[in-house]
């Protein structure tokens, strides 16, 4: 399984990164090494093996349900801010 | 400077005795910082005039005749990735450069609880992604012991800072080894405790999995004291464990007669480096003068260790860096003509390439057609590194391992190679994968370079690791050696 | 050719928790923009979920009342992509181990029943709500505004088995899951204001054929009005579109009130691509089976049983059952009054209710649970009825004076004197006056003709200015009819 420049392009745009042509040769190269290296992950049998997600299974924590208000001061960090609200370019591309 | 290069309870005792100021223990601080910084870079930030003003009203206590924690007083540096209300919160990366944390992270609040001063914010590699400092987009920090290798990594600016005595004390993080290979490589004590030991509400997540808050110091007392402190259950986070917690004091000083100690054969072959081999050998020896007794064991899952921390670090951190979208918070590429043209701007403006890398990584190991081959792979090969080490905690009490394959690297040696750079962290990875806890204490010098020593040990028995370390610290004196410092 | 329509539905229902998914904040999003948000909520860096308890119980009850299957394992997972009106650029949603799965319920289709499967029960959070600025629809907007009190507000999303066959069966399935909601507790069930919201997804295939067709999922449906005509409207569109040699599409198409057309969604630039993978921030759900019990045991009475109580117990015919269960507020309200009723007829209340208050109560756009007549006011009127202090008649007059000002029956009638006159004496009076002014009438009574005695008794009652107890008048005349 080798990563393809269509399948960088493809990851960087689920990802939402703008790259350089030039950076995506970098990333490409470093990617395939990398991804040769992981792949000796896939020679190892591991069936019947359970999946781990987590660090150690404790167990789990609900909270009640009581109102519990914070003052948070959003303009200060906001890009662009109008009308107490987060203003973002148009949606639709044209 | 004398006055940092003594233990937490010496400091205490002063502070209260009247015999020194908490002003002028921060004022000396400052001037420490000051002195160093030019050549260690270790900071970001600093606090400088709200830590004075704390600093009068903690004497204002003291004077008083108020009995004060022990920290109560004692400066410390928090790395930047950890959120303190009204400062800045950037992650070493141009995405936050300008980020004032509006909230505060929960081991925060827990030094406030303390009384301790933080005076600043400490230099990491982006995002904590790395193991050298040198992805900070402002600039690298360097190893007091010699300016030209790095102080290792991702918590880089908090073993420098420790290291050169800038501050007696830090916070870092560490995902993979964040704490404990730049502990090693600046000859300093850094401790990862048991995943779910310490809050991470207001760490900056990188790999929520792995991620854990922890301490660096001059030695194993200093340690325990800051792990008492930020230690135990956060309802503002549901991974943290409500599992009761020691006094991590209580425990030093003990003997290890009797103490059974694991060595993995596969961080003592020749991906080690002979000299740093030696330095943990040597450190074994000592400790089985002790009544400790030690032999090899065998963990099969290790040499995987980079593999399956990659893939599932990189997968967690491609959602975690999700929300840097420049809608919220942060850096915003401006003058986009639509949404997508703005986060893709945004994005590729506001990480560095290493973070990137990550992020195209853990993006494509979870894209539909890949998942299989590499997540859930990566997900099961977990588990066998928890089996592997349920297996020799029923024989073992602890594991002993080197906590980093080489001593410090040069700067720029290993940038544009970056499996060579993950590699820095093989002896470290597994003990994340596990969730356990783990020190590094200095056990020797290689070319005037220190070498750190790796203790492991079972889930929430942080108290033997500890008492190992410390016991290894009374016989030693390789934490009290100083780098030859400018002034 | 004929078609069979196999419709699914997706419902999202807003838990009616006081504070959101993962965080302490109020679910009141009516309040100023971005007012009702913190750390957790906006996807601040650092800020952790953590579960609401009420919103599992919640979840749990729904699965309950709706014969589900509730899991003691359930895993919260990252649904990622990125939108403005998601903080963190992933949702947080349960996906391969649901909390509830494998349920079902019956509904009653024009007096039909069918039994339709509830594949399964999820809860996640909700996304943030987008001001469209420059236009009205997303389409010709220079810019939008992101508000996120919305942001991580509790839902469940219920997903029905492809059981449904028509867009009658579709109204009635969301309008029985609606009343279960609302009933348990879970949901205020609307879907004008979109605590409840629908995604139909249609196809049709060849009546016979095993092979499902190609889907296309409706959205936009705010009530269930529009809900049955766009699943009729889409389901003509595909017979059309196959009859006249073309191709449904796989694609989400969008409900139009004002055309009463579907119409496609623009088709997104990519493929979606999620990526799910389990929440390292949430550490599996482990409910534990005592809580499930306690749950189970605690579940408030659902719209069925209750409604074979109405008619069992309370002697309420279909109709009325239906329709005193059917506004939950109402519905509260009626149950009140049968608490206090003491011996009036519950039939007697639910009539009150369904007709006069409910009158009173839609004309003043309000709702019972804030209505003046209180339930023991009206218990009040109803019993000043019995005993025959006030007419039936004059009660109307009564109750909207109630409703106006919220005054005692007892007051009202006092202050206006519209009280029934029992006493016989006076009565005696007023008959005596009218028998002696229509000696004919009298006659054709005493000749066996008692209907006759109606002219009599509407005489006396204007006379009374009709506060006569009509009863009472009747035997008055006829008993003295008799002895003269």
């Amino acid at each position: 399984m080798s990563l393809t420049m269509k399948d960088l392009e493809q990851v960087l745009s689920l990802a939402n990164l703008d790259v350089e042509p030039h950076e995506k040769e970098i990333y490409l190269d470093q990617l395939t090494n990398i991804l040769e290296q992981m792949e000796t992950l896939g020679k190892l049998d591991l069936e019947g093996v359970k999946p781990s997600a987590y660090a150690c299974e404790h167990s789990t924590f609900l909270r009640e349900d009581i109102v519990k208000q914070s003052a948070v001061s959003l303009e200060k960090n906001a890009p662009e801010w109008e009308l107490n609200s987060f203003r973002v370019p148009k949606i639709l591309a044209d | 400077m004398e006055i940092l290069e003594k233990s937490v309870k010496e400091i205490h005792g002063l502070l209260k005795n009247r015999v020194l100021k908490c002003r002028d223990l921060i004022i000396q601080t400052y001037k420490n910082i000051e002195q160093q910084e030019p050549e260690i870079q270790s900071f970001i930030s600093l606090a400088k005039e709200e830590s004075i003003s704390r600093s009068e009203e903690i004497d204002r206590l003291y004077d008083k005749g108020e009995e004060l924690p022990v920290l109560a007083g004692i400066p410390i540096a928090v790395k930047d990735n950890i959120c303190i209300k009204g400062q800045k919160t950037t992650c070493a990366s141009r995405m936050l450069a300008d980020f004032v944390a509006p909230y505060d992270a929960t081991v925060t609040k827990k030094l406030t609880e303390h009384y301790m001063i933080p005076v600043g914010k400490l230099n990491m590699d982006e995002f904590a992604m790395g193991s050298s400092t040198e992805n900070s987009v402002f600039h690298t920090t360097r190893n007091p012991w010699s300016l030209d290798c790095v102080p290792g990594g991702s918590s880089g600016g908090s073993t420098a800072s420790v290291a050169a005595g800038q501050v007696p004390l830090s916070l870092g993080s560490d995902t993979g080894g964040s704490i404990r290979q730049p502990a090693a490589f600046c000859g300093v004590t850094g401790f990862k405790p048991t995943y779910g030991r310490v809050s991470r509400y207001g760490l900056v997540a990188f790999a929520s999995s792995l991620d854990q808050i922890g301490p660096v110091a001059k030695n194993v007392e200093d340690i325990s004291c800051v792990l008492n402190a930020i230690s135990g259950h956060d309802s503002m986070d549901s991974t943290s464990a409500d599992i009761a917690v020691p006094d991590f004091t209580l425990c030093l000083g003990k003997d290890i007669k009797g103490l059974k100690i694991g060595v993995p054969a596969e961080l003592f072959g020749p991906a080690i480096n002979s000299d740093v081999r030696q330095c943990v050998i040597n450190g074994l020896e000592l400790l089985s003068k002790e009544g400790a007794c030690w032999e090899e064991v065998n963990m099969e899952s290790f040499p995987h260790a980079i593999e399956t921390y990659y893939i599932l670090s990189s997968a967690e951190a491609s959602a975690n860096l999700a929300r840097f979208d420049g809608v919220k918070y942060g850096h915003r590429y401006h003058n986009a003509k639509n949404i997508k043209e703005m986060y893709k701007k945004t994005r590729g403006s506001g990480f560095g390439s290493e973070v990137k890398r990550r992020i195209i990584l853990g993006t494509y190991v979870l894209s539909a057609g890949y998942y299989d081959a590499y997540y859930a792979k990566a997900q099961k090969m977990r588990t066998l590194f928890k089996l592997d080490f349920a297996k020799a905690f029923k024989k073992y009490d602890v594991l002993i391992t080197p906590s980093s394959p080489t001593t410090a690297f040069k700067i720029g040696e290993k940038i544009e190679d970056p499996l060579d750079m993950y590699t820095a962290d093989i002896a470290t990875i597994p003990v994340n994968l596990a969730g356990l806890p783990a020190i590094s204490v200095p056990c020797g010098f290689v070319d005037g370079l220190p070498a750190g020593l790796q203790v492991i040990g079972k889930a929430f028995d942080e108290e033997t690791v500890l008492k190992v370390a410390y016991k290894y610290q009374q016989l030693t004196d390789f934490h009290k050696k100083k780098p030859k410092l400018l002034n | 050719m004929e078609f069979e329509p196999v419709i699914g539905i997706e419902v999202h229902a807003q838990l009616k928790t006081r504070t959101k998914l993962f965080c302490g904040c109020s679910t009141n999003s009516g309040e100023k923009r971005n007012s009702n948000v913190c750390p957790v909520c906006l996807g601040m860096p650092g800020a952790l979920p953590v579960l609401n308890k009420k919103a599992v119980e919640y979840a749990v009850r729904a699965g309950l009342a709706l014969n589900c299957t509730v899991k003691e394992l359930s895993v919260f997972s990252r649904k990622n992509y990125f939108y403005p009106d998601l903080p963190k650029g992933y949702q947080i949603s349960q996906f391969d181990l649901p909390v509830c799965e494998n349920g079902s319920i019956t509904i009653d289709v024009d007096n039909r029943k069918k039994t339709i499967g509830i594949q399964r029960i999820h809860m996640e959070e909700d996304a943030g709500k987008l001001i469209h600025q420059g236009s009205a629809s997303i389409a010709g907007a220079d810019y939008s505004l992101v508000d996120l009190n919305r942001a991580c507000v509790p839902l469940i999303e219920i997903v029905s088995e492809p059981d449904i066959r028509s867009a009658r069966e579709a109204r009635v399935y969301v309008e029985a899951l609606k009343l279960i909601l609302q009933h348990t507790g879970v949901c205020d069930g609307n879907l004008e204001e979109g605590s409840l919201r629908a995604d139909v997804n249609i196809s049709i295939r060849p009546l016979g054929q095993e092979k499902l067709g190609t889907r296309a999922e409706v959205k936009n449906l705010n009530s269930f009005r529009s809900l049955e005509r766009a699943a009729t409207v889409e389901i003509e569109r595909q017979k059309a579109l196959i009859i006249s040699g073309g191709k449904v599409v796989q694609q989400t198409r969008n409900w139009d009130d004002a055309s009463q057309k579907t119409t496609a969604l623009r088709s997104k630039e990519e493929a979606h691509d999620y990526r799910y993978f389990q929440e390292p921030d949430l550490i599996p759900l482990r409910l534990p089976v005592a809580m499930i019990r306690e749950i189970k045991n605690s579940m408030p009475e659902l719209p069925v049983k209750k409604m074979e109580r109405y008619k069992a117990d309370l002697g309420l015919n279909d109709f009325n059952s239906y329709q005193i269960l059917v506004d939950c507020d109402m519905n509260r309200y009626f149950e009140e009054c049968l608490l206090i009723k003491e011996d009036i007829e519950p039939s007697e209340i639910c009539k009150w209710i369904l007709g006069d208050l409910n009158a009173l109560v839609k004309d003043g756009n309000s709702s019972f649970s804030e209505c003046k007549v209180t339930p023991e006011k009206l218990i009040t009127l109803v019993k000043l009825i019995k005993s025959g202090k006030i007419s039936g008649k004059i009660a109307k007059e009564v109750i909207k004076k109630m409703y106006e000002t919220g005054a005692d029956p007892e007051n009202i009638v006092k202050e206006s004197g519209v009280e029934q006159i029992s006493d016989t004496d006076m009565l005696q009076a007023a008959v005596d006056k009218v028998l002696a002014a229509n000696p004919d009438v009298v006659l054709k009574i005493k000749a066996g003709k008692t209907n006759s005695a109606n002219f009599l008794m509407g005489q006396v009652m204007r006379e009374t200015r009709g506060q006569a107890q009509p009863d009472l008048v009747r035997k008055l005349i006829l008993d003295t009819v008799n002895k003269g």
